[in-house]
């Protein structure tokens, strides 16, 4: 599946690439940032500055005859950023949805988040939901120990896991607190793309973006020269939109495989 | 038409219909459209007695003469002015008679002639007020304020804050008045028979705009536009700036609250332990801070004028940013003056201001200078004695500047500015202790004494690592040797006098030490910090140890801000960066920390210390930038609003193209705003950006954003989607040290960079950006922004919750009338207040949540409307007095316990969690269970709620005090049907609950004689009462109250039979046994859930409904009574004191009124008060009903006392209360005998009022 390549090679490569606008959208800390520079620059930061607003990344990749060239919206996690997300997610035609599968409360906020895509976004994006930092937790629990102790941890122990989540906490054994099987079910149910990643191995992180750039109506996007234009029609401020919310068109019924890659 | 002399003081009057045949009066002098009138000296005992009465309920003395002004022949007159002496009414007359009898003359038409007049009084009357409120000693606008109260139903708390003549167009132009008060703007008018009334919520309102009337000739008029685009206009105003700008004012204090309201779950720089604690914002300043700490119910006597708050407010708002005082300061005196400076020979001419600890100085002619003087860093003072001027004050500061001040206003002001000057000087001998250990951390004193290294301990991280940039090429020696000399020239930190050279100085960059200080100066936190020694450290000792979500949110950026800066690697940088932070979110937790701030803080951090960057960001945050690190960041979305309306206007090119390929201006600019470019641009220049704002304010960030977009301006026109907007301005910020003009052969261009170009045109192209233009824009913008923000707030937590069968829209209505309770319900209530409370309601506002969606749930309402409908009330203020110390009736007490009761156990149904708290989740699944429950699960609710022991059965007290509840939620039904329902229901239930051992009987019978006598009885024997009177003709029923007591000792008996229990099943029996019961449980109850229907109308309607009818019965009978004599209708008019509640008989609705029960006891002495108000209106009483009336007076006096408009009339049991009862029985039954149906009398009232 790992056709995805630099895109400098390909550059010289004589096709129109194909534009997608793709959003990344979770909770404060759950690496989303990361998860882009691992995309991008294959590479990992222990000390990344927050996002403000929303950081701009392109990367160019090329699956099977196109190219398709990511533009990427990095945004800003914390809660109060929340009220800008739909400068960014409108006319985007893929969303990926980042929870950190340490923190069970990550993935409320994620599920939040697809909720108002589903509503709120162009009716046709593609979301894929993504637990990160799978590899605090790929070790030493298994899937069935961490579905016993789901959801009795308290914010305490919350606080502290985020703290250590930038050091090396392999020896902590953080537990999980997301079981795969619950986000997956979830992911299913609501159509959408599943994958668990970790952006410090770069685990799964390709995977993501190939497989929304499979399920990209690339065709429909190069004929349109450029996504609908969903917020331009009312009066200029479609930052936060009012008159927005009316269709809450769920994604199409081509949905229903929901292919989980993992 | 001129006017030839003042007009007399306090002796004219708004406008206000009435008649002018009243008997009461005599006509003394009259002309073709004046007439002076005189009361009648009475024989008339009783009429004596009367008026009497009348002046001691109503609490208005009617002034003995007055002057009306006829208009149309058959039309009322106007009552222009009133006085209690005959030389007052002379002298208005005369002035009248001077001023507009040759102006009459030459108008023909009669409408004009009216306009003319109208507006000439109104303009004298309402120049006359100033400051108006209930409390005032004005007559006038206490009764403007009553009247607005009687006119609109508001809660007895509201209060006016001021209020217009003007006109509204509808179809039509309708003149009337317009109220303006803390929460609403209303209009009130009432023209040739028809009633205009508009109520907007403040909160609600979108946008203000002034605007031109009459074909744009005259700027008088006001549009307002509300959230939902709906659009009002007013014109004629004659104060329309003024207007304005209050409205503005109050719009802009809404917001705010609004803003506290919504946006945060909870305060989270609240700690996580412990809830008690509440940091004090000491910069906020808001409404609630005007009035201090008195209940709404007892407003002090002295309460200065709200008006005059506000107005103060904004006054001292004004002058803390002109010189970046602290929100502490207010103005207190100011006198023009000349200002001498040292030992200069130039002088300058301005103003000087005063506050408690300040002493300003702004020179108001070309030459700027601008003097902030804090009082405790003057040495000495001493009045000159100068020839020239009167007063000169030789001040000597701190640093030996000697500064005189010349006052050249006239002499009692300079005395009055000089004695207040010597007071707050004695007040700051203690500040004045602190002065020195504070100086020795000022670099400018090290390096003035030539000591640079003494203030290096405690200063900015630069000092240890190093500042940004190479000191040479940024010419830093240079540069501090220029401030040297201005320090010199101008004094230094504290005393520094800002003049020409001040901004040239800050536009070139400052050098790296002083930077900091400079920054101090600039934005005024130098003064907060002075003022407040060891806040900073206290703030952090205080809390030490403790959590909150801020601090979590801090702790997760600390290694990520600036993290390329030497400092930040280390721990020294960030525990300076963590502690900054966290001491602000701890100063304030409603904001605590937003991501941006750490950018900010840690790159002033390289230039200040701690608690100097602590205050910065204090000021930041509060002042330069408000609202833009809020929880819900209204400041930066509404100053990216401004932004993209600049472009719009100086680059329509550029705009246009923008909004062609859909870019979205603040995805690139947001960040810009947000980290003031820390990290947008090279940090170089990014400090060079930061000088100039912390100077000139917010208007740099404008102006250099839109300079960037200018320069730019090709490649971005050529960009097509945001992706390349992005890259255009992300390789501009990478290229900003290069030349701008590499190939001129000038090589002074080749030299300029970039950044010099930008700053340049950002200077000089957008030069008309100036700090007024982004205060105006700010306040034209702002309501839309936070209308955005409250849908989208509103929309992301409606998609969160689970609404169960309830509407998209009926979800949209529960959620608006949540947030409603919540917004009116704690105007008091400060953000920073417990965790969770921000968003659910208490059991209070669950009250009035419910009364918002509930008629019969309106507890508070009832009593309220009553107070404040009631047409013998007269002075609001007394009446408040009165009705809170001491008697309010045991009836509409009961009632409104019961009321409490039956809501708190609803409650406490809904409180799933047992919180306390109610969040609109579990409003939303209570409501739901009731609305979309069926039958049975309504029943059992009921049941449930009653089982208060929750055994599973009804005992005899819980089966009582469940028909309390059904009465209470019947009682304003249509018809006396659910009286005999619920008797029926008590009947049946005892019939048919299970008896208990019936060997208790006996005990149970002595115990429950007290007992339920006392208690609960009066409400079973209410119903019974009213029960049987229905099913009785009138003769019966008056037996039937005239003998209370043979009922009781007939009916109780069979109450107090064993102690019963009635289970579920036989509780459903019963219910299901009586026709209108079974509907109310089936759908009644459900249906009393207003969700789509406009609820707050109909609540309007009620009381006027019902006292409309009264009035109208009461008119009827006054009517037949006098025969000929005329009875018309009184309009509206802020001084129509005594007639205030023909206000209320002028409705349209009054024709539609289905009043509840005309036959029952109920609302007797609302008759009978109604009674005496319609008969002194038709201005006689008729000998037939003198007796009764005798009798009225009496009971008058009483219901002022008690406030009796109950339904639940009957429980005054004493023998006193009997006797009243049977006489307004027996009034009333004579007076039900000559009416026949009451909605004929209804119709009648309403259409013929106008008839003689």
């Amino acid at each position: 599946m790992s056709q995805v390549s630099d895109a400098a090679s390909h550059a010289a490569n004589n096709m129109k690439p194909v534009q997608v606008k793709l959003v990344l959208l979770g909770e404060a800390a759950v690496g989303k940032s990361s998860l882009v520079l691992r995309f991008v620059n294959d590479e990992f930061q222990e000390n990344k500055e927050p996002t403000i607003g929303a950081a701009f990344l392109t990367q160019k990749c090329r699956l099977e005859d196109k190219v398709i060239k990511f533009e990427i919206w990095d945004t800003a996690g914390q809660e109060r950023f929340h009220s800008l997300a739909p400068m960014y997610y409108r006319n985007a035609q893929a969303a990926v949805v980042v929870y950190d599968v340490t923190k069970a409360s990550s993935l409320e906020k994620a599920k939040s988040w697809v909720k108002e895509l589903q509503r709120q976004a162009n009716p046709n994006i593609v979301i894929a939901l993504t637990g990160n930092k799978v590899d605090l937790v790929s070790s030493r629990r298994s899937r069935r120990m961490s579905v016993d102790n789901e959801d009795e941890d308290d914010d305490e122990r919350d606080a502290q896991e985020l703290d250590e989540d930038e050091e090396d906490d392999e020896d902590y054994g953080i537990s999980r607190q997301v079981p795969t099987e619950e986000a997956s079910a979830y992911a299913q149910e609501s159509g959408l793309l599943f994958f668990e990643t970790s952006a410090k191995n770069g685990q799964g992180v390709a995977e993501v973006f190939t497989e929304i750039a499979k399920k990209i109506p690339l065709e429909h996007i190069l004929s349109s020269t450029r996504g609908g234009r969903a917020g331009g029609v009312n009066g200029g401020n479609g930052r936060v939109d009012l008159q927005n919310g009316a269709n809450g068109q769920r994604l199409g019924g081509q949905q229903d495989k929901g292919g989980c890659a993992c | 038409m001129t006017q030839h002399f003042k007009p007399p003081h306090q002796v004219f009057i708004l406008p206000t219909p009435c008649d002018q045949h009243n008997p009461l009066f005599d006509t003394v002098q009259s002309t073709e459209n004046f007439v002076l009138q005189r009361t009648k000296a009475s024989k008339n005992q009783f009429l004596n007695s009367f008026l009497g009465t009348i002046q001691n309920v109503f609490d208005t003395k009617q002034a003995p003469f007055r002057v009306l002004f006829r208009r149309q022949v058959n039309a009322q007159a106007l009552m222009i002015a009133e006085a209690e002496t005959q030389k007052n009414i002379d002298q208005a007359w005369s002035w009248v008679q001077d001023n507009f009898v040759v102006g009459l003359q030459v108008l023909d038409d009669a409408q004009e002639k009216e306009e003319w007049v109208l507006t000439k009084i109104r303009s004298i009357v309402t120049r006359a007020d100033k400051g108006t409120d209930d409390i005032t000693s004005d007559e006038k606008v206490r009764s403007a304020s009553r009247a607005f109260r009687q006119t609109f139903n508001v809660l007895p708390s509201e209060r006016l804050v001021s209020y217009y003549s003007c006109s509204y167009h509808s179809k039509m132009m309708n003149q009337g008045w317009m109220y303006i008060s803390e929460n609403y703007l209303c209009f009130y008018s009432f023209m040739l028979g028809m009633e205009t009334k508009i109520f907007l919520e403040l909160k609600d309102v979108g946008d203000l705009q002034k605007e031109k009337s009459k074909r744009g000739v005259f700027a008088d008029a006001i549009r307002v536009v509300m959230k939902d685009e709906q659009e009002y206009f007013f014109s004629n105003l004659f104060h329309r700036d003024e207007t304005y700008d209050m409205l503005v004012q109050l719009t802009t204090l809404t917001m705010e609250r609004l803003l506290r309201n919504t946006a945060s779950e909870h305060a989270p720089g609240m700690s996580n332990g412990d809830e008690s604690e509440t940091v004090k914002d000491v910069f906020s300043v808001d409404v609630d801070s005007l009035e201090s700490g008195e209940s709404p119910y007892s407003p002090a006597p002295t309460t200065r004028p709200l008006r005059l708050g506000l107005e103060e407010q904004k006054r001292d708002s004004q002058f803390q940013q002109r010189f970046s005082l602290p929100t502490s300061e207010h103005l207190m005196e100011e006198s023009s003056a000349t200002m001498i400076h040292g030992d200069r020979t130039d002088m300058f001419h301005g103003r000087l201001y005063m506050s408690e600890s300040f002493l300003c100085f702004i020179c108001t002619d070309a030459n700027p200078c601008v003097l902030a003087l804090p009082l405790f860093t003057i040495r000495r003072v001493e009045r000159m004695n100068s020839r020239s001027a009167m007063y000169a004050l030789n001040i000597l500061t701190w640093h030996q500047m000697r500064i005189v001040f010349r006052l050249n206003g006239p002499k009692t002001q300079c005395e009055k500015f000089c004695g207040g000057l010597k007071t707050n000087l004695k007040l700051q001998v203690r500040a004045m202790r602190s002065l020195k250990p504070f100086l020795a951390t000022c670099f400018s004193e090290a390096l003035l004494a030539d000591r640079p290294d003494i203030a290096e301990k405690d200063s900015g991280l630069g000092w240890i690592f190093e500042f940004p940039g190479d000191p040479k090429k940024l010419k830093n020696k240079s540069k501090t040797k220029l401030w040297l000399q201005y320090f010199k020239d101008n004094g230094r930190n504290l005393t520094m006098t800002k003049v020409a050279t001040f901004p040239k100085l800050i536009r070139v960059g400052l050098p790296n030490k002083l930077r900091g200080e400079i920054w101090e100066v600039c934005t005024g936190s130098l003064y907060l910090r002075s003022m407040n020694p060891g806040e900073y450290t206290r703030l952090l000792k205080d809390n030490e140890g403790k959590m909150s979500l801020s601090l979590e949110e801090i702790e997760k950026d600390l290694n990520r801000s600036l993290p390329e800066y030497q400092a930040y690697q280390a721990n020294q940088g960030i525990n300076r960066l963590r502690n900054v932070l966290s001491a602000y979110a701890w100063k304030n937790p409603d904001l605590g920390y937003c991501q941006a701030m750490n950018i900010v803080t840690s790159a002033i951090l390289i230039y200040q210390s701690e608690e100097q960057a602590f205050w910065t960001l204090n000021v930041l945050c509060d002042r330069l930038v408000p609202g833009y690190y809020s929880t819900s960041m209204y400041g930066a979305l509404l100053d990216q609003t401004i932004l993209e309306h600049l472009l719009e206007k100086t680059m329509p090119v550029l705009s246009k193209h923008l909004k062609k390929v859909d870019v979205q201006l603040s995805v690139a600019c947001l960040p810009w705003f947000l980290s003031l470019f820390i990290n947008s641009m090279p940090l170089v220049y990014a400090f060079r950006v930061l000088d100039c704002f912390f100077y000139e304010g917010p208007k740099v960030l404008f102006q250099i954003s839109l300079a960037i977009l200018k320069v730019n301006g090709d490649e971005l026109l050529a960009a097509k989607d945001d992706g390349a907007f992005m890259d255009v301005l992300k390789k501009y910020f990478g290229t900003l040290d290069e030349s701008a003009f590499p190939n001129s052969s000038n090589p002074k261009a080749r030299a300029l960079t970039k950044f010099n170009e930008l700053m340049l045109v950002a200077y000089k192209e957008f030069e008309s950006i100036t700090p007024e233009t982004v205060a105006e824009l700010r306040r034209n913008h702002q309501l839309k922004v936070v209308h955005n923000i409250g849908s989208f707030t509103k929309r992301s937590q409606l998609r969160n919750i689970n609404a169960g069968k309830f509407s998209k829209d009926e979800m949209s209505v529960i959620y608006d009338r949540f947030y409603n309770a919540l917004f009116y319900g704690r105007p008091q209530a400060r953000g920073s207040s417990k965790q969770g409370e921000a968003r659910a309601l208490d059991a209070t506002t669950f009250v009035s949540f419910l009364g918002s969606l509930a008629h019969w749930a309106q507890v508070e309402d009832d009593q309220m409307e009553n107070v404040d409908t009631r047409p013998s009330n007269g002075s609001l203020n007394h009446h408040r007095r009165r009705g809170s110390t001491s008697t309010t009736s045991t009836a509409r007490e009961r009632r409104r316990v019961v009321g409490r009761h039956f809501i708190s156990r609803l409650f406490e149904r809904f409180d799933c969690n047992g919180t306390g708290l109610l969040s609109l989740q579990e409003v939303t699944t209570g409501l739901g269970d009731i609305i979309h429950g069926d039958l049975m699960t309504r029943m059992q609710l009921f049941f449930d709620m009653h089982d208060m022991n929750k055994d599973g059965t009804l005992s005899r007290d819980e089966i009582l005090s469940m028909s309390e509840s059904l009465l209470f939620i019947f009682r304003y039904d249509d018809g006396d049907s659910y009286l005999g329902a619920i008797s029926n229901f008590i009947r049946n239930a005892f019939e048919f609950a299970e008896k208990v051992d019936a060997v208790k009987r006996d005990t149970l019978v002595t115990e429950e004689a007290e007992a339920t006598k006392v208690d609960t009885e009066e409400k079973k024997e209410e119903a019974l009462d009213e029960s049987e009177k229905t099913t009785k003709d009138d003769k019966d029923a008056e037996d039937a109250t005239t003998a209370p007591k043979a009922e009781k000792t007939g009916s109780s008996p069979s109450h107090e039979e064993p102690e019963i229990q009635m289970s579920l099943p036989s509780f459903r029996m019963v219910v299901l046994a009586d026709e209108a019961l079974e509907k109310f449980f089936d759908s009644g109850f459900s249906n009393s859930f207003k969700l789509l229907e406009p609820l707050d109308r109909q609540r309007g309607l009620f009381a006027r409904e019902v006292f409309d009818s009264l009035l109208s019965e009461g008119r009827k009978l006054a009517g037949s009574i006098t025969g000929g004599i005329q009875n018309r209708k009184r309009p509206h008019g802020p001084a129509s004191i005594s007639s205030s509640s023909s206000t209320l008989q002028a409705t349209p609705s009054s024709s539609s009124l289905p009043l509840a029960s005309n036959k029952s006891t109920t609302s007797l002495s609302e008759s009978t008060a109604t009674v005496d108000g319609s008969s002194a209106m038709a201005g006689d009483v008729a000998n037939k009903v003198k007796a009764d009336i005798k009798d009225a007076d009496h009971k008058v006096d009483i219901g002022a006392n008690t406030e009796d408009d109950d339904e639940e009339e009957d429980e005054d049991e004493d023998g006193e209360g009997d006797d009243l009862l049977d006489e307004v029985e027996k009034f009333l039954t004579e007076f039900d005998l000559e009416e026949t149906g009451k909605k004929d009398l209804g119709l009648t009232s309403a259409t013929d009022p106008d008839s003689p």
